[in-house]
């Protein structure tokens, strides 16, 4: 994921238990050889087996400007209370720990361990940057990349640890919006807003977060009733121009969000509009063509396998079950 | 092979122990919606209801009950259930009576008047499993008995002309057949000309068909030397035998069978009916009874229950295989799989119609566990049996290439066409 040049890195973070001692590892897999990206062995060689000093917790990775350029870098977070940025040496062709206050001033003296992050890019060269702790933490930066300075900031407190957290554009208004176009032109009018789901309490969403800060903010009703949120995700299900929130539960339930508006002078609010039951915890949800139609498919990660959902031809905005 | 996980189930607790064909789903009570039937090895058969997790009607019986079917075995018009023990007690009940009002008293009461089988009659003992259909034709049910020792019986319930008295009848046996290997199951199927043929599976994959013998003498002996008869001189003779082709590792193997598998339309299920086979070391078939090889499949579990049940709501009934393990395989006619795979070890299995949630009769998996559980999966239907592709459903429309044409896209070119798709569906259309 490095244009110009187009390549696919892949990083997995894993413990490998050699007998007393666990040791974490970080393993980033590069393909340098162009025409043999499918070919898994020659993948395994050239991978980049880093030594970790402590536990893993989110592998991330995003887009940021150093020197003019694009380039895609890793963030991991980790239990020793920091953030571990890995950015590629392009003289060396190898990933490398570099210290993360130089790209991310936002990510250094965090107040706890982070458990998860995500960032945006924004118009005017900025970025959104979140991240979400184990004591209830919630840290929200506007960053100008150009410096990089943080141009405001704001924190706010939970109760339990954070399990997920997401920056998203809602769009409102009546046509389809794609992620890759809002970043790319005028999405400000509608605004970004931030999803943060914490272990105990319910799931909020906070509202244009770019200019509201964390001021702002409606739960998503029922959300904390099938144990802890573990992913989330955004996304137009039902092709009525409007995104829906999709939460996965370790209590074995995905929930889908639907914003419900109130009037012209009065916040609207989340409804739960569907939810359907898995066989064991949801771990992770993508929604991507996987039949090469054009059609995106839901892929829902659990515990035990790896479903997908199909859209139904009536287009009803109900996922039909399918999992392999 | 495409993988299911159904999750909405209800839980039914069962603290005995029950042979594999001592349940079954059918109309117990004559309300048009289904109940599940249970009789386990102490000699209680269980009624349960919907979605209440104690059984609704509780009746004893004597001996070991090995059987259980629902069915209007004595053509009056109304089902009644059947049970019958591995001793040879038949036993009658008639549930119909059971006043739903005082439901709720049934726990309590005490065993009276109407908790005794309304029928009870002594048959030959190691009863294996029961049928209870129409076998010759005549449009009256009959019940046939499969037995461990290579016999089937067939009876038919016969009443004293005069006797309007209920429970005057008796079953009178109407012919024996003594086969080469054991019955696993019993089933009717139509025959090419739309006649019903019996057919029982035989061990390695193998079924026999049984003639009716007695529609061609009209009936003439009496009642009385009439089985006798049958059963010193019949047998070998009214037995057909076929043993499949194909890849059998061992000819022994337990086979089971199911007949009168839906096509989707009557006039088509009732002339050349579609009937499956499985055996415990995974080979599954489904022929016509033209004995056409429709489909064969190769799975590698242990499959002891066979059953057809119609999960895509389209008329056309899937076989359904179930493993051991818990493995249940649902095939339909094209050969299309779809498994699910039940957690627990299984002890007996069923599908069918049942009525759990809303008073409606909906298709249901039912797994008899280990556990002194039964588990109803009640939202077993799929939309279809396969995964979808949105291209291939364009392309079946008929203006699509058309409108392809007219859009300057080339329709051969999958790649474009699914950006095309893609840019509808998903990118924002500029004002």
């Amino acid at each position: 994921k490095t244009p110009p040049k187009r390549g696919l890195v892949v990083g997995i973070t894993f413990i490998k238990d050699s007998g007393d001692k666990a040791t974490p590892f970080l393993n980033i897999y590069c393909d340098y050889e162009p025409g043999s990206e499918f070919n898994l062995e020659s993948i395994a060689q050239s991978c980049l087996n880093l030594e970790l000093q402590f536990t893993p917790f989110q592998l991330y990775h995003t887009e940021v400007q150093c020197d003019g350029d694009n380039e895609t870098v890793f963030l991991l977070s980790g239990h020793d209370q920091r953030i571990h940025l890995y950015k590629e040496n392009a003289s060396l062709h190898q990933f490398e720990e570099q210290p993360v206050e130089k790209l991310f001033p936002e990510l250094q003296e965090l107040p706890s361990n982070v458990l998860w992050m995500d960032m945006l890019s924004i118009s005017g060269g900025r970025r959104l940057s979140v991240f979400g702790c184990e004591n209830g933490c919630v840290g929200l930066a506007v960053v100008d990349q150009k410096g990089p300075e943080v141009v405001q900031s704001w924190r706010a407190h939970f109760d339990s640890p954070i399990s997920s957290v997401l920056l998203f554009p809602l769009s409102s208004i009546g046509f389809h919006v794609s992620l890759t176009l809002v970043l790319s032109s005028d999405a400000q009018t509608e605004g970004y807003h931030l999803l943060v789901s914490s272990t105990v309490e319910m799931a909020v969403v906070y509202r244009d977060v770019e200019h509201l800060g964390l001021s702002s903010f409606s739960c998503l009703p029922e959300s904390d009733q099938w144990d802890v949120v573990l992913c989330a995700r955004v996304m137009d299900l039902d092709f009525d121009g409007q995104r829906e929130v999709l939460l996965g539960t370790y209590g074995q339930e995905l929930l889908c969000y639907k914003y419900q508006h109130a009037g012209h002078d009065k916040e609207g609010h989340f409804n739960l509009q569907w939810r359907r039951s898995f066989k064991s915890p949801l771990l992770f949800i993508i929604y991507l063509d996987l039949t090469g139609d054009g059609l995106k498919e839901l892929a829902v990660l659990t515990l035990k396998g790896l479903h997908i959902l199909q859209v139904l031809h009536q287009l009803r905005g109900r996922a039909s079950c399918f999992s392999s | 092979m495409r993988s299911v996980n159904y999750v909405q189930r209800v839980s039914l607790d069962f603290s005995g122990n029950l042979f594999p064909h001592a349940i079954c789903l059918g109309d117990a009570d004559n309300d048009t919606l289904n109940e599940l039937v249970v009789g386990d090895t102490s000699g209680k058969l269980l009624v349960y209801k919907n979605d209440d997790s104690r059984p609704w009607i509780t009746r004893s019986c004597i001996g070991m009950v090995t059987c259980v079917a629902v069915g209007d075995v004595c053509n009056k018009g109304k089902n009644l259930v059947v049970s019958v023990g591995a001793e040879g007690w038949f036993h009658l009940f008639d549930l119909s009576a059971t006043n739903k009002g005082d439901s709720s008293s049934q726990h309590e009461a005490l065993p009276s008047d109407d908790q005794r089988p309304f029928f009870t009659q002594h048959i030959p003992a190691n009863t294996k499993v029961i049928l209870i259909s129409d076998i010759d034709g005549d449009g009256r049910s009959e019940l046939v008995v499969g037995y461990t020792d290579r016999v089937v019986r067939a009876f038919r319930w016969e009443e004293p002309s005069d006797g309007s008295e209920v429970g005057s009848g008796q079953l009178v046996l109407l012919k024996k057949w003594l086969l080469e290997g054991q019955v696993d199951s019993l089933s009717v199927n139509p025959g090419p000309v739309g006649l019903p043929e019996l057919m029982v599976s035989q061990p390695g994959c193998g079924f026999a068909i049984l003639l009716c013998s007695w529609t061609q003498q009209d009936s003439s002996g009496s009642g009385d030397d009439f089985p006798s008869v049958a059963g010193s001189e019949g047998p070998s003779r009214d037995v057909t035998l076929h043993l499949t082709t194909g890849r059998i590792h061992n000819k022994n193997v337990s086979t089971h069978l199911i007949g009168s598998i839906s096509k989707g339309s009557k006039e088509e299920s009732s002339k050349c009916g579609l009937f499956a086979l499985c055996t415990l070391d995974g080979t599954l078939k489904l022929m016509d009874s033209s004995q056409q090889l429709l489909w064969s499949v190769q799975v590698d579990h242990q499959l002891f229950a066979l059953q057809k049940l119609d999960v895509t709501g389209d008329g056309r009934e899937e076989v359904v295989a179930c493993a051991w393990d818990g493995q249940t395989y649902i095939i339909d006619h094209n050969r299309t799989v779809v498994r699910f795979q039940f957690d627990e070890n299984v002890n007996a299995f069923c599908a069918g119609q049942y009525t759990c949630k809303d008073g409606v009769n909906s298709p249901c998996l039912v797994y008899v566990t280990f556990n002194h559980k039964i588990h109803v999966y009640w939202k077993v239907q799929l939309e279809r049996m396969e995964s979808t592709n949105l291209l291939r459903v364009l392309e079946s429309r008929p203006r699509f290439k058309e409108q392809l044409r007219a859009l300057g896209v080339d329709a051969e070119d999958s790649a474009a066409v699914r950006e095309l798709v893609e840019d509808l569906l998903y990118k924002n259309t500029k004002p």
